[in-house]
C-alpha cells in the first residue's frame, strides 16, 4: 500500500484497536448473559428451590444465607424465597423483552422497508407518524394506555410495541432507501418483478442482521420499561412475580431488608448490561454507522 | 432565523394535537361510560346532566372531540376528585418541584458526561477512556430507580448522609418565590434551606440523570473521537496551540452540536423518569402526582397530568431548538 | 533578517527517517530524506500521491499521528536546533511561529464555528503578548495583506460563508500572522479552482519577498513546480530521487522516474500519441522493493539496482540524483 493508504490505515488501525479489545469480550460477555438469562428464565419452574408465590409465615425476612443455607439469596416480608421469585421474574422479563422486540421490529422494519422502498404518500404518511410518535416521551405514552385501557400482560406489550417499533422503522428505512438504487434491485425490476416481490425477496432479507442490533436494544429497553411499570404498579399483574414489582414491595422494608432491594435490581442491571454489550459488538462488526440513527437509551 | 423560530414553533402544533387525540380516544376506548371516568361517584343528577350537555356526548364523534378542544383550550381541565380542587391548580402547585429535579439531573449529568466523554474521546484506549466508557455503559444500563433505591440505602440508610424522601425537612421552605426551593433560598440569600433543599435533591436528580450521563457520554465520547480526526484540529495544532485548548476550544466546541442533539431527544427519557424517580423518593412534582391519581382513579387529575406533561416537553424541546443556533452558527445564518 | 542573509538555509533535513508503525506492520515512510530550504527561497517537494511528501512535513511540525507516527533517525535542523529531540513545549513555540504550515482543503482546514477573524487572532495571541483589540487589528490587517476585499467585514465571518480562494487566503494570512522564518505548504492549491490557483500562489510568492521567508511547496503538479519554485525535489518511495535548481530540472531530467514524470505531460509529446505514463504502480510501503524503490518500473534496471540503494550523489555541481543508470540524453 501507498503511504497514503499507510496513513488511513493508520487510522484505522487505530480504530480497530479502539475497538478489539472490547470486541471480543463484548460479544463474549454479552453472549454468556443472554444465554444465561434465557437458560433461567425458560427452566425457572425447574430450577427454582421453592415456588415463587408460596409464603412462609415462618421465614420471613431472612439474611441471604448464600450457599449454607436453603434461602440463598434470602426470603422477603411473606416469607416468599428471593431467589425463586427472581428467576420466574427473569421468565416474565424474557417473554415480555422477546414479545416486544420480535413484534416491534417485525412491524417497525416492514414499514420502514415500504416506507424507504416506496417513497411518495405511504412514505410521508409513515414519516409523520414517525416523528410524532417519537417526540412523545415512551414511558408516559405507556403510563397513559395502561391508565385507561386498563392492567394486563397484552396491555403492556402493546403499550411498549407501540413505542419500540419508531427505531426499527428509521433503520430500516434507511437501508431501504440505500439498497434501493441498487443494481440488484434494478435488475429484479427489469426482469418483471412486483414490488412485494423485491420487497421480499430481495430488500427485507438484507435488513435483517441491522435489525438484530436493533432488536437487542429494544429488548434492553423492554426490560427497563417493564420493570418500571411493575415497580409503578402499572405492569404485569401483582400475582406474577416480577423484578419491578420486588423492587417495589421492598421499598417498605428498605431500612431493615438491604437484600430485597439489592438483589433484583442487580439483576436488571446485569441482564440489561449483557444485553447491551451484545448489541454494541455486534453493532461494532455490522455497521459502527447505526449508532446515530436514534436508538434510544433505556426507560 | 426567524423563520427557523417559526418553524419549529409550528412543529409543536401537530404533537400537542396528537396528544389531545390520544387522551381522547383513550377515554372513549376505555371500559365504561366516559362519564363514570370524568366525574366522581358522588356525583349528582344534575351535574350529570350538565356535564353531558357540555361534553356533548350525544353528539358524533369529531363534534365531541372538537367540543373537547375547545374546553381544553379554555384551561378547564376539570376537578380533581381527590384533591377537590381545579385539576390545573393542583398540578400548578406540583409542577415547581419536577421542573427543579429535572433541571438538577440534566446539570448533573451535563457535569459529569461532557467532560468525562471529551476526554475519552480526545485520548481512545487510554485509562481515562476505558473508565469513562464503562461510566457510560453501565449508565445506560443501569435502571434509574434502582440506582435510587441503592442510594436511599447506602446514604440515607447505612451512613446517615441524606434524607431518604420529600423535598424539604418539616416545611422548612417558605415564602416561595419561583417555586424552586433552591432557587428561592439563593435569592433570599437562606443558606440553611439552601443546604436543605441540596441534600433533599442530590439523590434522586443523582438517580433521574444516571440514564442521561450514560448516553451523553457515549455519544461525546463518539463526536470527540471523530472530530479529533478533522483537518481542522491539525491546523490548531500546527498554529501551536497546547493540546488541552485543541481538545476543548476546537473539539468539544465542535461536539457541542451532535451532544444537543442528543440532550434534546433524551430529554423524554428524563422527564418519563421523573415519574418514578419522584416515586421513589416522595417527590412532591407532577410524577408522583400522575401515579396517585392513577392509583384513585381520580381520571380528570391524570388526564391533566399526562396534557401537563405533553406541553412541558414540547417547551423544553423547543427551547433546546432554540439553543441550536447558538452553538451551530451555520444554522444562525442560514 | 537583510538581503544579504537570503541564501542561508533556514531548514537542513538530514537523513530523515520516519516510519507509521500500524497493525499490518511497519510502513516506512520516509526513509533518508536530505534537503535545505533557503531564506528567501522555495523548495518543491514533488511525486505522487502517497510518496511521502506531506509526512516530511508533519515530520518537520512534529505533527505525526501520535499512536503510529515516528521519527526513527535524523536531523531537522532549524534556527540552531535540531528538531527531532525538541521537546514538545518547545515545539509549541515555534509552531504557528516560526515555522507555519497550510494545508490543502480549505474547506475541512479551518475550525467551522468560529470566525475566521478569531482564528487569526487566536494564532497571534498564542504567540505574542498582545491584547486582543490589538490583534484583532493585525488581523483585520493581514486578511488585507491577502487580498481579501473588506477584510473588516470578513473577519466577523464564518468559513461557511467564505470561498474556497478566499479560505486559503485566510489560511495564508493565519500562517504568517506571527511573520514565520518557514512556511511548509502541503498541496495549497490542488483543491481550488484553477483560476485562483494563480493567484495563491502569486500571493505566496510575493509574502516570501516580504518577509524573506523559505518555503517548502508540495506539490504533484510539475506547472506548478516550474513557475514557482527555486530548487525542486522529486521524491518517490520516501527517498529523494532527483534535487536540482529547478530550470535544471526541467533542461535535464535525469533519474528515470523524473523523465518519466516529464514525458507524461500531456502536451509534451506529439500530438494524438499516446501520453507516455509511467508503466506499473507504486508498490506497497509496507514491502519496498529490494535495492533501488523505482527499479520495478524503471526501463533501465540492471542487476546492482536490485541489490543496492543507490544512493543520492551530486552528478554535476548542485543537481544531486539517486540512480546506478541517470538519463543523460533528452
Amino acid at each position: 500500500m501507498s503511504i497514503t493508504e499507510a496513513v488511513s490505515t493508520t487510522r484505522s488501525s487505530q480504530i480497530k484497536r479502539m475497538v478489539s479489545p472490547f470486541l471480543r469480550t463484548k460479544i463474549l460477555f454479552g453472549g454468556v448473559v443472554v444465554t444465561a438469562l434465557f437458560v433461567i428464565g425458560l427452566l425457572a419452574p425447574f430450577i427454582s428451590p421453592f415456588d415463587p408465590n408460596r409464603q412462609d409465615l415462618d421465614a420471613t425476612m431472612i439474611q441471604p444465607q448464600w450457599l449454607w443455607g436453603k434461602h440463598l439469596l434470602g426470603t422477603d416480608q411473606l416469607g416468599r424465597d428471593v431467589l425463586s421469585r427472581i428467576f420466574h421474574g427473569a421468565r416474565i422479563s424474557l417473554v415480555i423483552a422477546v414479545a416486544v422486540a420480535v413484534l416491534s421490529g417485525l412491524i417497525g422494519t416492514t414499514l420502514g422497508a415500504i416506507s424507504g422502498y416506496r417513497s411518495g404518500r405511504m412514505d410521508l404518511l409513515i414519516q409523520k407518524s414517525v416523528e410524532v410518535m417519537w417526540a412523545f416521551p415512551p414511558l408516559l405514552f405507556a403510563i397513559t394506555l395502561i391508565a385507561f385501557l386498563g392492567q394486563s400482560l397484552h396491555i403492556l406489550i402493546l403499550a411498549l410495541v407501540l413505542q419500540r417499533w419508531i427505531p426499527f422503522c428509521r433503520v430500516a428505512r434507511a437501508q431501504a432507501l440505500t439498497l434501493r438504487s441498487r443494481d440488484f434491485v434494478a435488475a429484479a425490476t427489469a426482469l418483471g418483478a412486483t414490488h412485494t416481490r423485491i420487497l421480499c425477496s430481495h430488500i427485507i432479507p438484507n435488513l435483517i442482521q441491522t435489525s438484530f442490533v436493533v432488536g437487542t436494544f429494544a429488548m434492553a429497553t423492554a426490560i427497563i420499561s417493564e420493570a418500571s411499570l411493575s415497580f409503578l404498579g402499572l405492569g404485569v399483574p401483582r400475582e406474577i412475580p416480577t423484578w419491578g414489582s420486588m423492587l417495589s414491595d421492598s421499598r417498605a422494608h428498605i431500612s431493615t431488608a438491604w437484600w430485597l432491594p439489592l438483589f433484583p435490581g442487580l439483576f436488571i442491571l446485569v441482564t440489561v448490561l449483557g444485553i447491551n454489550l451484545l448489541g454494541d459488538g455486534l453493532r461494532d462488526v455490522l455497521d459502527p454507522k447505526l449508532n446515530r440513527s436514534g436508538t434510544r437509551g433505556s426507560l | 432565523m426567524f423563520g427557523y423560530v417559526m418553524r419549529r414553533l409550528f412543529a409543536t402544533v401537530p404533537v400537542v394535537l396528537v396528544v389531545t387525540i390520544i387522551v381522547f380516544s383513550l377515554i372513549h376506548m376505555a371500559p365504561g361510560d366516559p362519564l363514570t371516568l370524568l366525574l366522581s361517584e358522588d356525583a349528582n343528577e344534575t351535574t350529570i346532566k350538565l356535564a353531558r350537555e357540555k361534553w356533548g356526548l350525544d353528539q358524533p364523534i369529531y363534534v365531541q372531540y372538537l367540543n373537547y378542544l375547545s374546553i381544553l383550550v379554555h384551561g378547564d381541565l376539570g376537578m380533581s376528585f381527590k384533591y377537590g380542587d381545579p385539576v390545573v391548580s393542583v398540578i400548578a402547585s406540583r409542577m415547581p418541584a419536577t421542573i427543579e429535579l429535572a433541571i438538577a439531573a440534566m446539570i448533573i449529568s451535563v457535569s459529569i458526561a461532557l467532560p468525562l466523554g471529551a476526554l475519552a474521546g480526545a485520548r481512545p484506549n487510554s485509562w481515562i477512556d476505558n473508565i469513562g466508557s464503562s461510566i457510560g455503559f453501565l449508565g445506560i444500563s443501569m435502571p434509574g430507580f434502582w440506582l435510587g433505591l441503592i442510594l436511599i440505602l447506602f446514604l440515607s440508610g447505612t451512613l446517615h448522609l441524606l434524607p431518604s424522601s420529600g423535598r424539604d425537612s418539616f416545611g422548612i421552605a417558605d415564602a416561595p418565590i419561583t417555586g424552586i426551593y433552591l432557587l428561592d433560598s439563593l435569592i433570599n440569600r437562606d443558606l440553611d434551606q439552601a443546604r436543605d433543599a441540596i441534600t433533599h435533591l442530590a439523590m434522586p436528580a443523582l438517580a433521574l440523570g444516571i440514564n442521561m450521563v450514560g448516553m451523553l457520554m457515549r455519544v461525546t465520547r463518539s463526536a470527540m473521537i471523530e472530530i479529533m480526526h478533522e483537518d481542522f484540529i491539525t491546523t490548531a495544532r500546527a498554529k501551536g496551540a497546547p493540546e488541552h485548548r485543541v481538545i476543548w476550544l476546537h473539539g468539544m466546541r465542535n461536539a457541542l452540536i451532535p451532544v444537543l442533539t442528543v440532550v434534546g431527544l433524551e430529554l423524554g427519557t428524563l422527564l418519563s423518569g421523573s415519574v418514578i424517580v419522584e416515586t421513589v423518593f416522595a417527590w412532591p412534582g407532577t410524577g408522583s402526582l400522575l401515579i396517585s391519581a392513577i392509583n384513585s382513579r381520580d381520571y380528570p387529575l391524570v388526564i391533566g397530568t399526562i396534557l401537563a406533561y405533553t406541553l412541558i416537553f414540547v417547551i423544553i424541546n423547543f427551547v433546546i431548538d432554540l439553543l441550536y443556533p447558538l452553538v451551530d452558527p451555520r444554522i444562525r445564518l442560514a | 533578517m537583510t538581503t544579504s542573509d537570503l541564501g542561508t538555509p533556514v531548514l537542513s533535513v538530514r537523513d530523515l527517517r520516519m516510519s507509521f508503525f500500524t497493525s499490518d506492520g511497519e510502513v516506512r515512510a520516509l526513509d533518508g530524506v536530505d534537503f535545505d530550504i533557503a531564506k528567501g527561497r522555495t523548495l518543491g517537494l514533488v511525486g505522487e500521491s502517497g510518496c511521502g511528501k506531506s509526512a516530511t512535513a508533519l515530520s518537520i511540525m512534529k505533527l505525526l499521528p501520535a499512536h503510529s507516527g515516528r521519527i526513527k533517525s535524523g536531523e531537522i535542523l532549524f534556527a540552531d536546533k535540531d528538531l527531532v529531540h525538541a521537546s514538545p513545549k518547545e515545539m509549541l513555540t515555534l509552531r504557528g511561529k516560526r515555522i507555519s504550515m497550510i494545508f490543502q482543503d480549505p474547506m475541512t482546514s479551518l475550525n467551522p464555528v468560529t470566525k475566521v477573524g478569531a482564528q487569526i487572532v487566536e494564532n497571534i495571541q498564542l504567540h505574542e503578548n498582545i491584547g486582543k483589540r490589538d490583534a484583532h487589528g493585525r488581523a483585520i490587517e493581514l486578511l488585507g495583506l491577502v487580498g481579501i476585499p473588506t477584510p473588516q467585514v470578513r473577519a466577523g465571518q464564518y468559513p461557511f460563508e467564505l470561498s474556497g480562494g478566499m479560505r486559503q487566503r485566510v489560511m495564508i494570512a493565519m500562517a504568517l500572522s506571527c511573520g514565520p522564518d518557514l512556511l511548509l505548504a502541503d498541496e495549497p492549491t490542488t483543491a481550488l479552482d484553477v483560476t485562483i490557483q494563480a493567484q495563491i500562489l502569486d500571493l505566496m510568492v510575493s509574502l516570501q519577498k516580504r518577509l524573506s521567508m523559505g518555503i517548502l511547496l508540495i506539490t504533484h503538479d510539475l506547472g506548478v513546480v516550474a513557475n514557482y519554485t527555486d530548487q525542486v525535489a522529486v521524491m518517490y518511495g520516501g527517498k529523494i530521487v532527483e534535487r536540482t535548481e529547478t530550470k535544471r530540472l526541467f533542461e535535464r531530467p535525469t533519474h528515470p522516474y523524473t523523465r518519466g514524470l516529464l514525458a507524461s505531460i500531456p502536451g509534451r509529446q506529439e500530438p494524438k500519441s499516446l501520453i507516455a505514463a509511467v508503466p506499473g504502480t507504486v508498490p506497497s510501503a509496507l514491502n519496498w522493493p529490494s535495492g533501488c524503490r523505482f527499479r520495478t518500473r524503471c526501463a533501465h534496471a540492471s542487476v546492482e539496482c536490485e541489490t543496492v540503494d543507490p544512493p543520492l550523489q551530486e552528478i554535476e555541481p548542485g543537481h544531486l540524483v539517486a540512480c546506478f543508470r541517470p538519463q543523460w540524453e533528452r
